[in-house]
């Protein structure tokens, strides 16, 4: 595996993004910004953007069709890439995450960057200190792998309690698993309708009613590279407006006060996963014999904690989200402590669905001790999975 | 399906879904309310060639800002809060940093309509658009203060401007195109102590409906 922390990495390009986008408002080169990107007439507009603005004109405009498609291209060969590779606001997000420390080190590393920047990423990261580090102090353990004896130690502790006291015991998400099952609870494959996709529908309704690209008016990413632009024209051009201070306050709303946007909310997430269901290129695949879960029935689930999306790796029916909803940005792979979890370009013959399917892989199977125990363990999952199958 | 282990399944399966289903019910919900500002007041304003057409902008703008980097005179600014919520972002005419020239010397005619690309602009004959109307406000006009300053008369590429008897600029409501080159040209607000009290440039552009009313 490399060494290289694949988070430093894409924000380094998230950054770089930002830098080109600002550059363009700076020089007026005419790049747009990822509502609509690109050179002269030659534009890639936002998908759900180039969706509304159809919809709102009531005609098909040849740009916006392109742009839709190409999208879809990149959702195949690529799956979700954008969120995690290039989206800021996926950023904000995991910064309130991973609390103070991200947070810090955020607005650290920005403010040696371009003006416009550092201040989105210093006033979103000042409200993270304010509200969401306190909080997240105590709900978030973070991904840090140094935490993971403690963790296991604690995850162990409650697999040994009796299952009515699990229940009891407050902050603890697991619940009695249902061990009876044979086949998975939730859908591992295909695309599990979520809030998200309820959004989607209203945005796409919505403007379909009030004739007006509605979504775009709230959208945090608009609203990031919006607030860029009225930075450097505050200080360029001395343009005073309090627009400045409500889009950074919308996209604190949004990132910092909602829970989970991106997984919950994001009705553009939401496209790109349904775009990404016929993705299989760098699709995360555990090695089950590195695997502490699946290998050595050990209770770890970091890689689950690690998702920014909410897939399980380890039982992906019970997770909030199934594959078509991985961002690549391989969190997972950097959380793991046995480095078990790879992303190869194409599933290989066979093993193909086995992260998708480990449980009842292995609770058929049951070739080993340890594999017997594995339900037990991923017991919170599985419950989690029954709720949405059943609604669905 | 599972047994006496259904029960407390059931349980907890639905406080996820309901947990889901509230959150996507809600934030539904607040999307669609988002569609009524449409509804609330909001300034008319000065569009780029093209946006006349205020409906059409509406729907089709996606604040991509490409329209206001290209435009060679720097004379597009996105519009703000203060414009009026449905307004935010989409593309106004700024006269004090740049006026329009509807790029005459391009061949394919004025560069934000062809940057546009959601057909937000639309214009397809540059010469009858009509920004706005220009309009003077002779309390702060340095040439009714006898200053004998002429400079919006000189930059008027329409002859919509011309020098009344006394000396002071006229407006030529039907030749003026809100062009806004006047607007830029006036001197009045730098010269501030002259024109005491002045907030505005003497000569400025403003909607068409709002001048002829």
């Amino acid at each position: 595996m490399k060494k290289f922390n694949s988070a430093r990495l894409r924000f380094l390009i998230m950054l770089a993004v930002l830098a080109v986008v600002a550059a363009g408002y700076f020089t007026a080169g005419g790049i747009g910004n990822f509502c609509g990107i690109g050179f002269d007439t030659i534009t890639f507009l936002c998908p759900l953007g180039a969706l509304l603005a159809m919809i709102a004109e009531r005609t098909a405009i040849p740009m916006a069709v392109v742009s839709v498609l190409a999208v879809l291209a990149v959702c195949v060969v690529l799956g979700k890439v954008f969120c995690a590779w290039a989206c800021p606001v996926h950023f904000m997000a995991r910064g309130k995450r991973k609390g103070k420390r991200g947070a810090s080190r955020a607005s650290g590393s920005s403010a040696e960057g371009d003006a416009g920047s550092s201040s989105v990423a210093a006033s979103s990261c000042g409200a993270a200190d304010g509200s969401a580090v306190s909080r997240s102090a105590a709900d978030d353990p973070s991904a840090s792998p140094a935490l993971h004896a403690v963790q296991a130690g604690e995850s162990a502790a409650q697999a040994a309690a009796p299952a009515p006291d699990r229940d009891k015991s407050p902050g603890i998400t697991s619940r009695p698993v249902c061990s009876a099952c044979a086949a998975p609870c939730g859908k591992a494959k295909g695309i599990k309708i979520d809030s998200r996709h309820g959004i989607l529908a209203a945005a796409l309704g919505s403007t379909l009613v009030f004739g007006f690209p509605v979504f775009c008016l709230i959208c945090p990413v608009g609203l990031t590279f919006a607030t860029v632009l009225l930075v450097m024209r505050l200080f360029a051009f001395g343009d005073t407006t309090w627009t400045v201070l409500a889009f950074p306050a919308i996209i604190a709303i949004e990132v910092l006060l909602l829970p989970k946007w991106c997984q919950r909310f994001c009705p553009l997430g939401a496209l790109l996963s349904l775009f990404s269901g016929l993705n299989r290129t760098f699709r995360p695949r555990i090695d089950s014999e590195k695997c502490l879960l699946e290998g050595r029935g050990l209770p770890c689930n970091l890689c689950e904690r690690a998702c920014p999306e909410g897939i399980n790796l380890h039982d992906v029916a019970a997770g909030e989200t199934t594959l078509n909803d991985c961002s690549k940005c391989r969190a997972c792979a950097d959380a793991c402590p046995e480095h078990a979890i790879a992303f190869p370009f194409l599933p290989s013959k066979g093993r193909g669905a086995s992260a998708s399917a480990s449980v009842p892989a292995a609770a058929g199977g049951a070739a080993s001790a340890p594999a017997s125990e594995t339900p037990a363990v991923s017991a919170e999952g599985a419950a989690d999975g029954g709720g949405t199958a059943e609604r669905g | 399906m599972c047994g006496q282990e259904a029960k407390p399944k059931r349980a907890a399966g639905p406080r996820v879904s309901r947990r889901t289903f509230a959150l996507g019910a809600v934030g539904a919900a607040a999307v669609v309310g988002l569609g009524g500002v449409k509804y609330l007041p909001s300034k008319t304003l000065l569009r780029p060639p093209g946006g006349q057409d205020e409906e059409q902008l509406v729907r089709g703008c996606l604040h991509c800002e490409k329209c206001r980097e290209v435009c060679p005179k720097h004379a597009i600014a996105p519009a703000h809060l203060e414009d009026g919520i449905l307004n935010v972002r989409t593309p106004r005419m700024d006269f004090k940093s740049g006026w329009c020239d509807f790029c005459e010397m391009e061949p394919g005619g004025p560069k934000c309509v062809a940057a546009c690309p959601t057909h937000a602009l639309v214009c397809p004959d540059p010469a009858s658009v009509v920004i706005g109307k220009a309009a003077l406000n002779r309390d702060w006009c340095l040439a009714a203060k006898g200053m004998g300053c002429h400079e919006c008369v000189d930059v008027c590429n329409y002859d919509a401007l011309e020098l009344g008897a006394d000396n002071v600029p006229v407006v030529d409501v039907d030749a003026c195109n809100g062009c806004g080159a006047c607007e830029w040209a006036c001197i009045s607000l730098s010269a501030g102590s002259i024109s005491a009290g002045a907030t505005d440039r003497a000569i400025v552009v403003r909607p068409a409906e709002e001048v002829e009313a």
